[in-house]
């Protein structure tokens, strides 16, 4: 868990790279990449509920 | 823009040997500054994690077939930490950081090459650039 802990900050600059393929200004990158932040946040919170709601269910199955 | 757009080979190389070096020559102020402080500072994060001794040939040549794509911070590095031995486990906070920092550096090299790519796309006339979308969007209907 610690070590996740250490790893999610390589998200910032990645949407800060993002942001600023997409914008020109400093406002607009710095928005552009708050979005795409909280969208791969998103994304791997689902993609974690996701694992662990089949990591109990196949158990149940066999 | 105003002015002579600069031909996509220099800005291609620019971009190579200086993240965001690309978008400078292109008058890119504010994304110039960006790429050059994200790339940088996640480069240098990964390597302060792996205690200097990530950038290396011999000891991740796959990881740096990665690092090629940040050329100069790479070349930088490379020089600067030849000496640097390997000898015991990067260790920060009670963790072993040694592989987070070898991804935090191979990540920060490829993202250089997107951004190396955004800038020869735009040197070349391949990507319309950001301002194009909002002229196009407050562009006047004709009327019918």
């Amino acid at each position: 868990m610690t070590e996740l802990l250490f790893l999610l900050p390589i998200l910032a600059p990645i949407a800060l790279v993002l942001g600023a393929t997409r914008a020109d200004s400093y406002g607009r990158i710095f928005a552009e990449g708050a979005r795409s932040f909280l969208k791969m946040l998103g994304a791997i919170i689902l993609l974690c509920i996701a694992l662990q709601a089949v990591l109990y269910v196949v158990p149940l199955l066999f | 823009m105003t002015g002579k757009r600069p031909a996509p080979a220099p800005v291609l190389l620019a971009g190579w040997l200086v993240p965001g070096g690309g978008h400078f020559l292109l008058r890119r102020k504010p994304q110039a500054v960006v790429f050059f402080l994200a790339v940088t500072l996640t480069y240098l994060a990964g390597m302060a994690l792996a205690d200097f001794g990530n950038v290396s040939l011999e000891r991740h040549s796959y990881y740096f077939l990665a690092h090629i794509f940040n050329g100069g911070e790479t070349l930088l590095a490379w020089l600067f930490t030849q000496g640097v031995l390997e000898d015991h486990v990067p260790t920060h906070f009670g963790i072993h950081t040694g592989e987070i920092g070898i991804l935090f550096t191979a990540v920060a090299s490829l993202l250089n090459l997107i951004v190396m790519m955004d800038a020869y796309g735009i040197a070349a006339g391949l990507k319309p650039g950001p301002e194009a979308p909002e002229e196009s969007a407050t562009a006047e209907v004709p009327a019918p």
